[in-house]
């Protein structure tokens, strides 16, 4: 198995983690809150909705600016 | 020394480990918006330590508070429609605002639809259905009329503390369409600018001063509506279980270490390694042509959509 297929793999296992979770937050009675709600709570203020929405913009600056 | 006092925000400490990052990365332009923004970030939480940790927008002994300038909450009127006691209005007003709010947003269904209609005005109803509903986004999904929703709410806890007969309840009948059709608009509109966004931006060049600017400029618009609050009413989501939510942690700090462990085994910070891809090496076959370049864009705005208005 490559370096390259194991980084990948790598990457792969932690969507289907985060995947994972969310299933188990919405579809089962599981003590996990789902994606949107630790979201909800964590830009409920404002250092935590700047800092959320900078995350957002450096996306786009990461990929498209200079 | 206000700077040093807000230092100790976790956030800013994540946005100065971010530009330090995106700065030997190679993007400097990046790093300096993201250090000047983790600047003002440590100032403003400084200044509100000074002040002795108030927050503004707290709403009065009901949990956390929302960030400053934040509009008043559903859950709040949930509770302010509670205490101002039973609903005024005859059944068709209150039904009316219950039935138009449901299904558009949980809090709102939990706020007005319940207190509205009569059948049970008591702070634990309403506010227990806003903390306990599931993940309000998933119901936002379907949103685009939220604004409608949401003046159905206020609406309703203003007709319950104005009295008895206080507001006829054909307001609400009669607003409640052009509220709507007015969302939809909004909609419609903000779809189209955003898919001539995506497509003109997308057919630029990657990393040229033409595809650079508008990235910019958009988002430190969203960030600087996002400093002033929420665009929307929402509703308090409670204490989190802490387990549950530090699973999320983790998965979240299992994806940044892995990212940086194939950054740190990149021949240099700049240069991208077929070994050890970072998300931007495997993105770049993607974002090699316009098409690619606006799918993903748009896919960014919407999710700076949906980030926007949570």
């Amino acid at each position: 198995v490559s370096s390259h297929s194991v980084t990948v793999l790598g990457y792969l296992l932690v969507l289907a983690a985060g995947l994972g979770l969310q299933f188990l937050a919405t579809r089962s009675r599981a003590r996990i809150p789902p994606f949107g709600t630790v979201l909800t709570r964590i830009m409920r203020t404002r250092t935590g909705r700047v800092g959320v929405l900078v995350a957002w913009a450096w996306i786009g600056l990461h990929f498209f600016a200079r | 020394v206000a700077v040093l006092a807000g230092c100790r925000e976790p956030v800013v400490i994540i946005l100065v480990l971010i530009s330090y990052f995106t700065v030997i990365s190679g993007k400097p332009l990046d790093g300096v918006l993201l250090l000047v923004v983790a600047g003002a970030l440590a100032w403003e939480a400084g200044q509100r330590r000074r002040r002795g940790g108030r927050r503004p927008a707290r709403a009065a002994g009901r949990g956390p508070g929302g960030p400053p300038g934040s509009r008043h909450r559903p859950g709040t009127a949930g509770a302010d429609l509670a205490a101002a006691g039973p609903p005024a209005a005859g059944p068709a007003g209150a039904g009316t605002a219950g039935k138009d709010t449901a299904g558009k947003d949980t809090a709102g269904a939990g706020t007005a639809g319940a207190g509205t209609a009569g059948k049970d005005t008591t702070g634990k109803d309403t506010t227990g259905k806003d903390t306990t509903g599931k993940d309000a986004a998933g119901e936002d999904a379907a949103g685009a009329d939220a604004a409608g929703a949401d003046a159905a709410v206020l609406a309703a806890a203003g007709e319950a503390a104005a009295g008895p007969s206080a507001v006829p309840a054909s307001w609400f009948t009669a607003g409640q369409p052009r509220a709507t059709r007015r969302s939809w608009l909004l909609a419609g509109a903000v779809l189209a600018g955003g898919a001539l966004y995506a497509v003109v931006v997308g057919s630029f060049t990657r990393y040229s001063w033409p595809a650079t600017i508008p990235v910019i400029v958009l988002g430190a618009a969203v960030v600087g509506r996002g400093w002033r609050g929420p665009v929307r009413s929402r509703p308090e989501p409670g204490p989190l279980p802490l387990a549950g939510a530090a699973v999320w942690g983790v998965v979240a700090l299992a994806g940044c270490l892995w990212e940086l462990s194939a950054l740190l085994q990149q021949p240099t910070f700049e240069a991208s390694s077929y070994a050890h891809p970072t998300i931007s090496t495997l993105t770049d076959p993607l974002l090699a042509g316009p098409p690619g370049r606006s799918l993903v864009l748009a896919a960014w705005l919407a999710l700076g959509w949906a980030l926007v208005r949570r």
